[in-house]
C-alpha cells in the first residue's frame, strides 16, 4: 500500500510539475494563433522528454550520481564545460522567466505591478531553496500545480467541436492568415518548451537527493511514462482553450492574464481563481527546480558538494550559488525586462541548447561501467538517435527562425 | 581611440534619426501594428464582456485592461517611430488615425473598468467592435 501511494504521489507531482511558464505561455500563444495544428509537436516533445528523463533517472538510480556529474567524468572537462555553459545559461534564463511568472500570477490577483512583487517572490524562492526539504518542495508545489487541470475542465465545459479539433490536431496545416515560417518558429518553441534542459538535470539530481536505488527504477518509470504524458495533456488543454475562445476573435496572447480568459468564459470566477493558483504553483515550483538546477549543474561540474540532502553547512558554495542566482534573476526583472519576453527567449534558446544536454545523456546511458545491465536497450537507442536528429534540426533552425519571424510576430 | 570616437559619434547620430524602412518593410510593420492593435482591442472587449457577466475575480479585469493599454502603447510607439517612405502619406495617416483611436478607446475602457462603471460596458464593447472592423479594413488596404 505504501508503495502504491509513493507511485501515485510521484505521478501526481509529475503531472502538476510538468507545466511551467514556458508551457503556459507558448501553448496559449500557439492555441490562439494556430489552433491545435501544432499539437503533434507537443506529443513529439513529450515523448522526447520521457525518453531522456527515463535515461537520466536510470543513470541516477543505478550509479547514485547525477547525469552532469558523470558527463564531466565520461566526456572530459572541455565537452562538459560546453554543456555547462549552454545548458546552465538556458536554465538561468528559465529561472528568470519563472520568477517573473510567479510575479505575473500574483499581479493578476493583487493588481500590484509585477516589478514590485519580484523582490518578495525572489526572497520566498530563496527561503524555500534554503530551508524547505526537497520532498516538500517537489510534493507540495507539484500537487498544487494540479490546479491547472482546470484548463481541461474548462475545455470540456466550452464544448468545442471535438471532431474538428481532432482533425486539426492530426493535419499538418495552418490558418490562412499565418505563414509557414511562423508556424515552424512556434513548432521549435513548443519543442523547446516541452524538452527544457533543466527538467532532466533536475530529475536526475532529484533522484540522487531522494537516494534512489535500482529498486526505485519502476517507480521512476511510472512517474515518467504516466505523469509526464498527462502533464502534456494539460499543455494541450491550455492550447485547446485558447483555440476555442481567443482564436476566433484574433486575440494573440502576450500576457499571462490572457491565458486565463478562456477559463473565465467557461467556469467564471472560481475557475479563474483555481487557474491562478495553478499558475502560482507551477511557476513557483519551476522557479525552485530551475534555481536548484543552476546550483546542481555548476557544483557537479566543479566536483563540490551539492544538494539539499546534506546540511547547508556541508554545501556552502552550492547555497552561495543559489543566493547569487536568485539575486541576479531578481535584478534582471527589476530592470523592467518583460518576463513574457524572457519566457519566449528561454524556450527558443532551450531548443538551441538541446543537443548539448541530450547527446551526453545518451552516451552515459550506454556506458556499462556506470549502468551495468541497465544500459540502454535497442528501442531506447533507436529512439534516442532519432530524437538527436530532431533535436539537431530544431537547434540549427531556432535562431534563424527567430530572426526571420521577429520572434514569431 | 579614433575608432572608438567614430563609433560613438556614429551611434549618437543614428540614435537621433528615425529608422527609414523600405516600402515593403513599412507595410509589413503597419500590418503588424494593426494586428497587434486588433488583438488588444478584442482582448479588452472580451474582458468587458466577462466582467459584465461577473465572471472575473477581484481586480483581474483592471489588470487585463492596463496590460492591453500598455501593449498597445508599445505597438503604436514601434510603428510611429519609423519614417514613412515617400508616397505612403495617405496610408500612414489612416494607420496613425486608427491606432490613435484605439489608444483613446482602450484608455476609456481602462478608466471605466477601474471605476467599476458597469453601465458603460455595453456601449464600450459596441465601439470596440466598430474599431476592430475599421482596423480590419485599414489592414486589408495594406495587403
Amino acid at each position: 500500500m505504501k508503495k502504491f501511494f509513493a507511485v501515485a504521489l510521484g505521478i501526481l507531482t509529475a503531472i502538476g510539475g510538468f507545466v511551467d511558464i514556458g508551457d503556459l505561455v507558448t501553448n496559449a500563444q500557439v492555441g490562439a494563433r494556430f489552433g491545435l495544428s501544432l499539437a503533434p509537436v507537443v506529443v513529439v516533445g513529450v515523448v522526447g522528454i520521457c525518453l531522456f528523463a527515463e535515461m537520466s533517472g536510470r543513470v541516477a538510480a543505478v550509479s547514485g550520481r547525477a547525469t552532469f556529474d558523470l558527463v564531466r567524468e565520461r566526456l572530459g572537462p572541455r565537452v562538459a564545460l560546453l554543456n555547462l555553459v549552454g545548458s546552465m545559461g538556458v536554465t538561468f534564463l528559465t529561472f528568470i522567466a519563472e520568477i517573473g511568472g510567479v510575479a505575473l500570477s500574483l499581479q493578476l490577483v493583487s493588481s500590484v505591478n509585477e516589478v514590485l512583487l519580484v523582490p518578495f517572490v525572489a526572497l520566498a524562492v530563496w527561503l524555500l531553496l534554503w530551508r524547505a526539504k526537497f520532498s516538500a518542495i517537489e510534493n507540495v508545489l507539484g500537487l498544487l500545480g494540479l490546479a491547472l487541470i482546470v484548463f481541461a475542465v474548462a475545455l470540456w465545459q466550452l464544448g468545442p467541436d471535438w471532431a474538428a479539433m481532432a482533425h486539426q490536431a492530426v493535419t499538418v496545416d495552418k490558418p490562412a492568415s499565418e505563414d509557414w515560417t511562423t508556424w515552424a518558429y512556434y513548432a521549435v518553441a513548443l519543442f523547446g518548451a516541452a524538452m527544457t534542459p533543466y527538467e532532466v538535470f533536475f530529475f536526475s539530481s532529484g533522484g540522487v537527493e531522494e537516494r534512489w536505488t535500482e529498486r526505485d527504477i519502476g517507480t521512476m518509470r511510472a512517474n515518467v511514462f504516466i505523469g509526464f504524458p498527462l502533464g502534456g495533456l494539460l499543455s494541450l488543454a491550455i492550447a485547446g482553450c485558447a483555440a476555442v475562445v481567443l482564436q476566433p476573435d484574433g486575440i494573440m496572447v502576450d500576457t499571462l492574464g490572457e491565458t486565463a480568459l478562456p477559463v473565465a468564459e467557461a467556469l467564471g470566477k472560481v475557475g479563474v481563481a483555481v487557474a491562478v493558483l495553478g499558475f502560482v504553483a507551477a511557476t513557483f515550483g519551476a522557479a525552485c527546480e530551475t534555481g536548484l538546477s543552476v546550483g546542481y549543474s555548476l557544483m557537479q561540474y566543479v566536483g563540490q558538494q551539492w544538494g539539499k540532502y546534506v546540511r547547508p553547512q556541508q554545501a556552502v558554495t552550492f547555497h552561495v550559488v543559489l543566493v547569487l542566482a536568485t539575486l541576479a534573476a531578481a535584478t534582471v526583472l527589476l530592470l523592467g525586462v518583460d518576463p513574457i519576453l524572457v519566457t519566449e527567449m528561454s524556450v527558443v534558446f532551450s531548443a538551441v541548447a538541446l543537443p548539448l544536454t541530450y547527446f551526453p545523456i545518451l552516451v552515459v546511458a550506454n556506458d556499462p561501467d556506470y549502468l551495468g545491465r541497465h544500459v540502454n536497450g535497442r528501442v531506447a537507442n533507436v529512439l534516442g538517435t532519432v530524437y538527436l536528429v530532431l533535436i539537431l534540426v530544431a537547434a540549427v533552425a531556432a535562431i534563424p527562425l527567430m530572426a526571420l519571424t521577429g520572434m514569431g510576430a | 581611440m579614433a575608432l572608438g570616437a567614430t563609433v560613438l559619434l556614429a551611434t549618437g547620430l543614428t540614435a537621433c534619426v528615425p529608422s527609414q524602412p523600405s516600402r515593403a518593410d513599412w507595410r509589413a510593420s503597419a500590418r503588424q501594428a494593426l494586428d497587434d492593435t486588433t488583438s488588444e482591442v478584442e482582448s479588452v472587449a472580451l474582458v468587458l464582456d466577462l466582467e459584465s457577466r461577473d465572471r472575473l475575480p477581484g481586480r483581474s479585469a483592471r489588470v487585463a485592461a492596463v496590460e492591453s493599454e500598455e501593449s498597445l502603447a508599445s505597438a503604436e510607439q514601434t510603428f510611429t517611430s519609423q519614417q514613412p517612405p515617400p508616397g505612403t502619406g495617405r496610408q500612414d495617416a489612416e494607420v496613425q488615425d486608427v491606432l490613435g483611436r484605439a489608444t483613446d478607446l482602450l484608455r476609456e475602457a481602462r478608466v471605466a473598468v477601474t471605476a467599476g462603471d458597469e453601465a458603460s460596458y455595453d456601449a464600450l464593447r459596441a465601439r470596440l467592435g466598430e474599431l476592430s472592423d475599421d482596423l480590419d479594413r485599414v489592414g486589408e488596404d495594406l495587403r
